[in-house]
């Protein structure tokens, strides 16, 4: 059923002086009604619940800021682009600022970095055939390159996982594409997976590429970290060869 | 499975040779590989003394030794003998490639892993083929360097296309980036770099006395000679072709370069890929299509906070002639995003609709600004 209430936040009006024509616009909240125009607050919630529009910007930045560690780097990110970054395209319908393009430049840089952390590792990530190992040049293990936990580092279970571990997944603005399914059935994954990775391109863009580095070695893959990624990836192979 | 069919039609194809070889005697016009099949037999048919075939076995004891001694090399390509293969010296001065890159590194870019494959599909042993490469282990070879290399261009020129067009669209921005490393186009990098194909059969290579170094400096990759000589292709789930061996070799040399200096200097690598991929010219405004221009500006308005995009006539000649011309341009509020002409309002409305959306997405910064992010295309 719809009510039609015709309260003062939701009715607005607009003068347009050149026409000289003044518009009403109704703005329709509660159940989807074809043709009627939503109101904006009804849609710009997260599946947590958070309200876009309400959203305190230095209490989300110190949030995501102490779970990354962005001072053990140097660095600093602006207000606004850590909402961007934890923004997925589905939300709003794109009409509020995405991390797509975050995530694309994001992505490439993570897989760039995790290729030197795998060529710098001495040893065999995972076990190779004896015909399969190369001769290391300058010192950097080839080898490793193209293994299974090579990839799994830097593949979309392990950054969803280093998300959730986090606990930065309930941050994220997105739509599910059925919220009565489940995580799998709506992609969660791959969006938890953009923010990561947005929020490795925006530090790129706005820090460089040096603390960008820094940050993705001491921070995503240095071992010595209650959550990283080598640790998460070599979890999940265990889980799929447990599997097979 | 696929390989066991090629096999069998290599055999088969050889059959089919064997006997043509019978019906029109030695012809001139026969693959370079029976033809050399023919000279071996030539020379075993013409001398029937038990002496002749003591010299026959010590040649081929001889062939046994340069095939190993190729063999041994590749696997593990020691620096002083390549550093007398004359292509490889000229590949590494034509690129102004540091001292830290070795020669021996070079050689080992040049070999794939679909190198090692003819024992197994087109066997020797069977008379099916003369392959131009010898088997190997996978120890030196460029898979490993392939995958960083390619890393490595996909890393930098997404970035550098992103800091000079912050605005593009995303599949706008992974066609760029494509139209810059896209197999075909590394392919044709390699060719005007001047990097070879080896081509020869091992056999043939070693009646004509050439030194192993002269095979290092060559691209080495999975093409055996039946597939250009008698038209018979081998069919194969993998990318076997030219062109794709040639994008590997050029992606390990960029990996193996940035392995090589990154201690000296790690910004070479990337310099490298400025100077030999980005250096190409593309024209990014022809690769936009609009579908609903005037929409999509509509939309783009009302997301930035602008007034709402306005068409408004600005001139036009001959409305009522055969060919009129109506030039029309874009405004929201007294700002005018963009001017379009056409042979119909509509036309021009579009036009202009179109320019303006162009001069958005295409915007590029000064190089001292500070870096600009993009909010994302609109979704109309």
């Amino acid at each position: 059923m719809v009510v039609i209430n015709l309260s003062q936040n939701l009715l607005r009006s607009c003068c347009h002086h050149q026409q000289g024509v003044r518009l009403i616009t109704y703005l329709h909240s509660g159940p989807r009604v074809r043709g009627l125009k939503r109101d904006p607050v009804s849609y710009l919630k997260s599946p947590n619940g958070i309200s876009y529009t309400d959203v305190k910007l230095s209490e989300y930045k110190s949030k995501v800021q102490n779970a990354l560690q962005f001072e053990r780097c140097g660095i600093d990110l602006p207000e606004g682009l850590v909402l961007q970054c934890f923004t997925h395209k589905s939300f709003a319908h794109g009409s509020k600022p995405y991390n797509e393009k975050l995530n694309v430049l994001g992505s490439q840089f993570l897989k760039y970095q995790a290729a030197i952390h795998s060529l710098r590792h001495k040893d065999q990530l995972s076990p190779v055939p004896s015909d399969n190992v190369q001769q290391p040049l300058n010192g950097l293990n080839f080898t490793n390159l193209g293994t299974a936990v090579a990839k799994l580092i830097i593949s979309k279970i392990s950054t969803a996982q280093y998300i959730k571990e986090k606990q930065l997944d309930s941050l994220i603005f997105w739509k599910m594409r059925d919220a009565t399914k489940d995580g799998r059935y709506n992609g969660e994954n791959t969006v938890f997976t953009s923010a990561l990775n947005a929020l490795v391109g925006a530090i790129l863009i706005s820090n460089g590429p040096e603390k960008a580095a820094n940050f993705v070695q001491q921070v995503l893959l240095n071992g010595e970290n209650d959550v990283n990624l080598v640790k998460i990836a070599n979890q999940q192979s265990q889980v799929l060869s447990a599997k097979s | 499975m696929s390989q066991l069919s090629s096999l069998t039609r290599h055999v088969a194809a050889s059959r089919c040779m064997v006997t043509r070889l019978a019906v029109n005697g030695r012809s001139r016009s026969l693959p370079l590989g029976r033809r050399f099949n023919s000279t071996v037999s030539d020379r075993i048919s013409s001398s029937s003394s038990s002496s002749s075939l003591k010299s026959n076995a010590v040649e081929l004891s001889k062939y046994k030794n340069y095939y190993k001694e190729l063999k041994q090399i590749i696997e593990n390509v020691p620096e002083d003998i390549a550093s007398k293969s004359p292509e490889l010296v000229t590949l590494h001065k034509r690129l102004q490639l540091p001292k830290e890159f070795q020669l021996s590194v070079l050689s080992r870019c040049l070999t794939c892993r679909s190198s090692h494959l003819p024992n197994e599909i087109s066997n020797p042993k069977l008379g099916s083929a003369f392959s131009s490469t010898v088997p190997t282990n996978n120890l030196f070879d460029n898979h490993g360097l392939n995958i960083f290399g390619k890393n490595l261009l996909t890393y930098h020129v997404t970035r550098k296309l992103m800091t000079k067009y912050p605005r593009l669209p995303t599949v706008i921005l992974n066609a760029a980036v494509d139209a810059y490393i896209c197999e075909d186009v590394l392919a044709g990098v390699g060719k005007s770099w001047g990097v070879e194909t080896e081509k020869t059969p091992v056999l043939e290579r070693y009646l004509k006395e050439e030194p192993i170094q002269i095979t290092l400096g060559k691209l080495r990759f999975y093409n055996n000679s039946l597939n250009q000589e008698d038209g018979i292709e081998s069919i194969s789930s993998l990318n076997f072709s030219e062109k794709s061996a040639y994008s590997l070799a050029i992606r390990s040399i960029i990996g193996a370069l940035w392995a090589c200096t990154q201690e000296t200097n790690p910004q070479y690598a990337f310099q490298f890929i400025d100077d030999h991929i980005l250096s190409r010219k593309l024209d990014i405004s022809k690769m936009f299509q609009f579908e609903q221009p005037t929409r999509e500006l509509a939309a783009l308005c009302r997301r930035e906070g602008l007034q709402k995009p306005v068409s408004r006539l600005l001139a036009e000649s001959g409305r009522h002639s055969k060919a009129p011309v109506f030039i029309v341009g874009v405004f929201s509020g007294d700002e005018k995003l963009g001017e379009g002409f056409g042979s119909s309002l509509k036309e021009g409305k579009a036009r202009a609709a179109t320019d303006a959306l162009m001069k958005w997405y295409c915007y590029e910064p000064l190089e001292d600004q500070h870096p600009v992010v993009d909010h994302g295309a609109v979704i109309v």
